[in-house]
């Protein structure tokens, strides 16, 4: 029983690493489409890559600060809203990222 | 929404000042807009209980606020330094545990042993917090300097592999050179021992006529001998008997432990005079002399003391590995080239 809940902690844990690369991949993806922080999140989670709050909003910010998104204060709705989009450093960098990915993924089809 | 202002307010405790309104603004839009959806989806206002539900979700005010902080992560001994720096705590940790323990032992018979132990191990915290304290602040320093002249790098790029030490393969035996010096050295000093009694020369030289020993020595003199023939029995055993690598260490540690106990019992006597002025001697340059040997054998003795303590624990950990070591070649005659 422990070495179950052991074995399943430690799947998790792999599988978290394992996501955490393809989750900025994903965003920068996303992000060719403008959106807010609530609604890409909802976009992702459709999508198959759910993401909670606490990664994305500081991954965002983060992004941002590398100069791979820009954001922009706008009203939607009667409300204040924060949009971000690809800047024009993360489309280069996006296409190099997905470059990558593809080759990775078709090394390990190969493996597998 | 006040408990949505609530959360917001906790977590901007949290926040780094310059970001505070920027993060609360998004944060508080995304929650918002995640309650409305939720609202839409009831076709209703939610109740507290459900804002609380989405709160909980988003995690709690510190945690929330430190995913916020861009602060790298921060080590106080990095992951270079710090074998070194818990290989030292742990020495220390088991030198000045041996040492504390051995004090307590030494003290079983004063009369209050639990007492004794008591304070014995509350003098080891006293004296090992502020050690540890200090360690860690130096390896912290010194981490803090490797990291900002980047010495792992140049250390990376200099690294030859064929500069790795080579293995050292397990002793099978024990040296014949090294039990014939163990004999010769051990007659020559149980012989020294022995003659000392007849021929006080043969520690004061040219002032044998006016020093002798105090009678303290006296009490102490044959297990001194003791000790000597012991080692010298176990040169002759491990000449006979060289397989036996276990005898050496074991010997030396039994030998080091009644050598502290010995010497124990002569800095607890309390008369801090080893070597008096002889009778038949006059002139007050001999008083100046006894006085200084006295000196100085105190001195040495402490420093004997606290050596052979650092050396007992060291032996004792290299005595079981030495054991280990013997007891699994005897169930596997291969030898490990690593192990």
């Amino acid at each position: 029983m422990a070495s179950g809940t052991s074995n399943h902690d430690l799947f998790e844990n792999l599988r978290l690493e394992l996501r955490r690369g393809s989750l900025v991949l994903a965003v920068l993806a996303a992000l060719r489409k403008e959106q807010y922080g609530y609604t890409l999140r909802k976009t992702l989670g459709e999508q198959g890559m759910a993401i909670d709050e606490g990664t994305l909003y500081p991954l965002l910010r983060r992004l941002e600060s590398q100069g791979l998104l820009v954001s922009e204060w706008r009203e939607e709705e009667k409300r204040n809203k924060r949009f971000y989009r690809l800047s024009a450093d993360g489309k280069v960098i996006l296409k190099q990222l997905l470059a990558e990915w593809q080759s990775i993924n078709s090394s390990l089809n190969g493996m597998l | 929404m006040e408990l949505l202002e609530r959360y917001l307010r906790a977590v901007k405790f949290f926040l780094p000042r310059r970001q505070q309104d920027d993060i609360l603004r998004e944060l508080s839009e995304n929650i918002l807009s995640q309650m409305e959806d939720k609202a839409a989806e009831l076709a209703r206002p939610l109740d507290e209980s459900e804002q609380a539900a989405i709160l909980k979700q988003h995690g709690h005010p510190f945690v929330v606020a430190s995913r916020f902080r861009n602060t790298p992560v921060q080590y106080l001994i990095g992951p270079v330094v710090f074998p070194f720096y818990w290989f030292v705590l742990k020495i220390l940790f088991w030198i000045g545990l041996g040492v504390c323990a051995l004090n307590s032992i030494a003290l079983l018979g004063s009369g209050e042993p639990v007492r004794q132990l008591l304070h014995g191990l509350l003098g080891f915290a006293h004296v090992a917090l502020p050690v540890f304290g200090w360690v860690t602040f130096v390896f912290a320093a010194v981490d803090f300097f490797q990291a900002k002249s980047h010495l792992v790098d140049k250390l990376n790029r200099r690294w030859d592999p064929r500069s790795l030490p080579a293995i050292a393969t397990p002793a099978q035996k024990v040296r014949r050179s090294e039990s014939i010096f163990g004999l010769i050295g051990g007659t020559v000093y149980v012989a020294w021992l022995l003659a000392v009694p007849y021929h006080p020369y043969l520690i004061f030289g040219p002032a044998a006529s006016a020093l002798r020993l105090a009678p303290e020595w006296h009490r102490f003199y044959l297990p001194v001998v003791l000790l000597a023939i012991a080692g010298l029995a176990q040169a002759v055993v491990n000449l006979v008997r060289p397989e036996w690598i276990w005898l050496p260490p074991v010997t030396r540690l039994v030998s080091n432990v009644v050598a502290l106990v010995i010497l124990r019992s002569i800095l607890r006597a309390n008369s801090y005079e080893f070597v008096l002025v002889a009778e038949s001697a006059n002139g007050a340059r001999y008083e100046t002399v006894a006085h200084i040997a006295n000196l100085l054998i105190l001195c040495a003795l402490g420093a004997v003391a606290l050596g052979l303590s650092i050396a007992v624990i060291i032996q004792a950990w290299q005595c079981l590995r030495e054991i280990r070591q013997w007891i699994r070649r005897r169930g596997n005659p291969l030898p490990s080239r690593i192990s």
